[in-house]
């Protein structure tokens, strides 16, 4: 068999395995860029259909993962572009509003950063998604999105105001709504943690 | 000492890493050594930051998803290219009545073609499209950009074009691509300083025998989608300046403007 036939024949395979071990996490940066599991799951694959045809690029295997999480971005702007761009967002942040340490079972949960995820413009989002999620640096954030990395610091710092801001207010609600001594209420109240801007 | 841009930096250091070893970091890292109350900011950006990353990982698909994705994928494999089934389908014989159609459709073509000509002919009486209409038409550009298709004038020196108008210089950061089919070429320039991601965009084409523009910037009008745009013709060119900010689009359009950007 001919090295060409040989490659073509194992294309299948190479596919499947590279679905199989990356399914899970290109599922997830699609979801919290999208913000809904038929989005995501579309994007997925989407994601893996261009990585498909495209596998001859691959040059070095440890890099799969990040190209695929490029494939993947790449594909959630191009879906966005007929969107408007988004509306302002109110980034001020109170900081006397954020507690000083948040309860243990903080209501925190996905869902809710999910909701303050999608109410951020999508520069913010790609920022904070790539920092999070893909945990690059902000130098890498910058080269690969191809902006300058002072709007890449201002970006980060700024979504990350807002989600603070959600999670305080989450925070809060909960000691509110929670039935609790009045020592825990005090060890609840906010504090200051810093002042800023 | 500016606080600003430490508490950037502090929210650009990623818990884990070694972030604050960097060159880069060094400012910080001196603040920190420092100052206490920074120092108490800085681990709750970490804790924060570790916290929040957990959970923005901890995303799972929804069950049986691994499988309906190999089962699409199998099938988008199965699927022959188009390519493939073109070149399988036999040609089709031409019939008489085929060459009928096809010379029908040619004489149709030729009367189009005179119409269109006569029309051409005839002298055409030019007018200023409507503020709005220039926004809708820069509003449908800006949703038509390839992200992949920008050139960074670093990289790849830029079609001519560009005004000659000192507020309006290109830098190397800048970005430039080809729309409608290389028929507008717009340029996407950073801001100085940069803030909240503006966008500020110009478009230069041809003009049309159809239109024509006021000789420099005119005061703009607002987009649907939340641009301030501004058309005008100078030099054999038409320039269309978007503007986009996320507070206020139009006092960044003045801004631009209001440098006194003149026909050169």
């Amino acid at each position: 068999m001919s090295a060409a036939a040989q490659t073509a024949s194992s294309e299948p395979t190479r596919l499947r395995e590279l679905v199989e071990q990356h399914y899970s996490a290109i599922y997830g940066y699609a979801y919290r860029l999208s913000g809904s599991v038929a989005d995501a799951e579309d994007l997925t694959q989407q994601t893996f259909m261009i990585a498909h045809q495209r596998m001859h690029q691959v040059r070095e295997q440890d890099k799969v993962i990040r190209w695929l999480y490029t494939i993947t971005r790449t594909s959630f702007l191009k879906s966005r572009r007929r969107q408007r761009p988004s509306a302002a967002v109110n980034f001020e942040l109170n900081v006397d509003e954020i507690p000083d340490r948040f309860p243990d079972d903080c209501p925190f949960d996905e869902e809710r950063l999910q909701s303050a995820l999608n109410e951020l413009g999508d520069e913010f989002k790609l920022c904070v998604t790539m920092f999070y999620y893909e945990e690059l640096s902000y130098k890498e954030i910058a080269e690969q999105l191809d902006i300058p990395i002072g709007t890449v610091m201002s970006r980060l710092a700024r979504a990350k105001g807002r989600l603070r801001h959600a999670m305080a207010t989450a925070a809060l609600k909960h000691t509110d709504e929670s039935p609790s001594s009045a020592d825990d209420q005090d060890q609840k109240q906010p504090t200051p943690i810093r002042s800023l801007k | 000492m500016k606080s600003e841009p430490l508490h950037d930096m502090i929210d650009a250091c990623r818990p884990g890493h070694d972030d604050l070893d960097q060159p880069e970091f060094s400012e910080l890292a001196q603040a920190l050594s420092e100052d206490s109350k920074l120092q108490r900011v800085f681990a709750r950006s970490q804790e924060f930051d570790t916290t929040l990353r957990t959970t923005f990982q901890a995303v799972a698909p929804p069950p049986g998803f691994a499988e309906r994705l190999l089962a699409s994928l199998d099938q988008f494999e199965e699927e022959p290219a188009v390519a493939d089934v073109e070149t399988a389908v036999e040609p089709a014989k031409r019939t008489s009545r085929r060459w009928f159609t096809v010379r029908a459709g040619m004489a149709s073509l030729a009367t189009v073609a005179a119409v269109v000509s006569i029309w051409f002919a005839m002298p055409q009486q030019k007018s200023t499209p409507s503020d709005r209409a220039v926004a809708e038409r820069v509003d449908r550009w800006n949703e038509d950009f390839d992200e992949a298709d920008w050139q960074r004038i670093a990289d790849v020196s830029s079609p001519q074009d560009f005004p000659a108008w000192k507020p309006l210089e290109l830098r190397s950061d800048d970005r430039w691509q080809w729309v409608l089919k290389q028929r507008t070429l717009c340029y996407d320039l950073n801001m100085t300083p940069q803030e909240n991601g503006e966008i500020v965009r110009l478009f230069v084409s041809k003009p049309t025998s159809t239109e024509v523009f006021p000789p420099s910037p005119p005061a703009g009008y607002p987009s649907p989608n939340g641009w301030h745009v501004g058309a005008w013709q100078a030099n054999g060119r038409v320039y269309y300046l978007a503007v986009y900010a996320h507070r206020d689009s139009k006092l960044l359009y003045s801004r631009v403007i209001g440098s006194r950007i003149n026909a050169a």
